[in-house]
């Protein structure tokens, strides 16, 4: 059965209205729940700033050079827990059989995952990341190291950004047909790569930069552009090349996904 | 292409393999390379075809292998060996093609939003499925006749009672108009009246041209509903027929238990060969099989005992009668 891209996001846009409508059924706990989020990302650019503002620049980069850094990675976690969320979330679908009922649904199974749960919390974080990013960018284009078609660029790198996180995600998840009980497993993949990749990737060790650019490769999501665009280094294929990456991966993460789903164990009623 | 089979399972197995699973990182690796475990022979070269149109239970006790075998009916989950047609098509191979024509039903969990009304889940599955809106309207409207889901639409579906969620369980797996419904254990846990209500909807979807797999613990639902019953235990296909064969092969006992005003004589009339009464102070209780005689022909013959007071009849279940297929024969193969 085909289905055009317009199908998707005419469920898409439906889904979201409900995960609205879903969320305001508690009104308080809406707003509370989405300063907290704004909160959260506040505290994590703060302690950021301290470390900075202790070292002034981290391997060659100052503060206003970070903040580009830090703004397309939290753009990127931000569109990430919008659309992907539940992908993180999937041993309770494994340990609850809950995924029985995304099968028996006439689509892609992993869209059908996706659909269950559109988190509108999270447009507070990819707001806050478009404002430091964003801002961090503009200082840069006024002083001059940065140009201004550059500004296109940085705006819709989050989304080769967001692709990359969804394929890590994605095959994470994809180890629970096997393994069901994976939470633990989005620590390794998910939270300390992204958490790494909001600093220069050339002040850790050659194995860790190695996994950044391959295994989990969240340095394409923001150092290896942003450094070329800098002028620290690399070519122009440095920004072309997130949108290959995040298409390997996206699509190495779907074979296994899709391998993994013939070991599906469901649960036993 | 339709055909005249709308299932057709041929030497369908499925086995599950069980590591001990450890927690965290370590013990989870630890399971994946493990090459020790029990296999579980879930389901074990089952083969039957299923007519277009036709009511059919699929009936085992617990662990027998029903909901595994429902499960990759639906496409849920792949068959360790042996090939499934679901409407001409393999459900594993074009699951979503297979998932657009059937509706699936679990008793024991819901296919709707569980923070959303009834009313928006059902806005869901319509798009999800494309039905129009008119038609989805048109569609909810005759399954609240029946089904009486109009009262509680607008209530949150975890609000809901057990018999209104499956109530309205139901009418969203029928919303798109499946041609094949598979249901398990719909009527688990419900009280009388809901159980009837649920039978009627069944009869009416059935008799519509749906053909309905239903797997179930309630011998009332397979004799008011099912045509043909299909048995399974330990994974084996044991019986494919109807209801009156079954009775032929195992005898199926009806239990009746007959009340006295006064406690009764030890010593009871003769009643039919194959019949046992037990007599313990005023009552008796009678296990007997009614392709060989009647209820009415037992409360005349134990009508000389004393004034009845009260009579009831149960059916035996599903675990009953497959203990009864086993009694008479020797075990045979190993697991």
């Amino acid at each position: 059965m085909k289905r055009r891209p317009a199908d998707y996001w005419r469920l898409f846009r439906f889904l979201l209205r409900s995960g609205l409508r879903e969320r305001m059924q508690y009104k308080a706990n809406f707003l509370i729940t989405t300063m907290f989020r704004v909160l959260n990302v506040l505290i994590d650019f703060v302690l950021l700033a301290v470390i900075l503002a202790r070292f002034r620049v981290i391997d060659g980069w100052d503060i206003v050079e970070v903040a580009v850094l830090y703004g397309s990675v939290s753009v990127s976690r931000g569109l990430f827990d919008l659309l992907a969320r539940e992908l993180e979330q999937f041993e309770k679908y494994l340990v609850s059989g809950d995924y029985d009922g995304i099968l028996v649904r006439p689509w892609p199974t992993v869209f059908g995952l996706l659909a269950r749960k559109v988190d509108v919390t999270r447009l507070g974080m990819l707001l806050q990341g478009f404002a430091i990013g964003g801002s961090g960018a503009i200082v840069l284009v006024r002083r001059g190291s940065l140009a201004w078609p550059a500004l296109g660029y940085l705006a819709v790198l989050p989304l080769c950004g967001a692709a990359i996180l969804v394929a890590v995600a994605m095959g994470t998840a994809a180890l629970g047909f096997w393994l069901v009980r994976i939470d633990e497993f989005y620590v390794f993949t998910m939270y300390a790569p992204m958490t790494a990749a909001v600093y220069p990737v050339s002040i850790y060790p050659g194995w860790l930069r190695g996994l950044l650019h391959t295994v989990v490769p969240m340095a394409f999501a923001g150092y290896v552009p942003v450094s070329y665009l800098l002028g620290k280094g690399g070519s122009g294929w440095s920004l072309l090349a997130p949108l290959p990456v995040a298409v390997l991966a996206l699509w190495l993460a779907h074979r296994l996904w899709l391998w993994g789903e013939r070991h599906y164990h469901s649960t036993g009623t | 292409m339709a055909g005249l089979h709308s299932i057709v399972a041929r030497r369908v197995s499925k086995h599950f393999r069980i590591a001990e699973t450890g927690r965290g990182v370590t013990g989870a690796l630890r399971a994946l390379v493990s090459t020790k475990g029990r296999v579980i022979r879930a389901v074990e070269d089952v083969s039957f075809a299923i007519e277009t149109g036709a009511f059919v239970g699929y009936l085992g006790p617990n662990g027998a292998g029903k909901s595994t075998t429902v499960k990759m009916l639906s496409g849920i989950l792949h068959p360790t060996a042996g090939e499934i047609e679901v409407l001409g098509a393999s459900p594993q191979r074009q699951r979503a093609q297979v998932a657009q024509r059937i509706g699936v039903v679990f008793g024991q969990r819901t296919q709707l939003w569980w923070d959303l009304p009834v009313a928006d889940s059902y806005e869901l599955i319509a798009a999800m499925y494309g039905v129009p809106h008119d038609l989805a309207q048109q569609r909810l409207r005759r399954f609240d006749e029946v089904l009486g889901i109009g009262a509680f639409l607008d209530v949150q579906v975890r609000r809901l009672s057990l018999g209104q969620r499956m109530r309205a369980d139901l009418a969203g797996a029928l919303l798109h108009g499946p041609e094949v419904l598979f249901l398990d254990e719909p009527t688990i846990g419900l009280d009388v009246l809901a159980k009837a209500a649920i039978r009627d909807f069944l009869r009416e979807v059935n008799a519509g041209g749906v053909t309905v797999l239903l797997t179930t613990h309630d011998m009332d639902d397979v004799e008011q509903l099912c045509g043909r019953i299909i048995i399974i235990n330990h994974g084996r296909l044991e019986f494919d027929g109807t209801v009156p064969e079954l009775r032929q092969r195992v005898g199926v006992p009806t239990q009746m238990e007959v009340d006295f005003l006064s406690p009764v004589p030890r010593t009871l009339p003769e009643l039919n060969c194959g019949t046992v009464a037990v007599q313990d102070g005023s009552r008796v209780t009678v296990s007997f099989d009614r392709a060989q005689t009647s209820a009415a022909r037992i409360i005349a013959a134990l009508g000389d005992l004393g004034e009845i007071k009260d009579v009831t009849i149960s059916e035996p279940d599903i675990d009953e009668i497959v203990r009864r297929m086993y009694a008479g024969q020797t075990p045979t193969g190993s697991r």
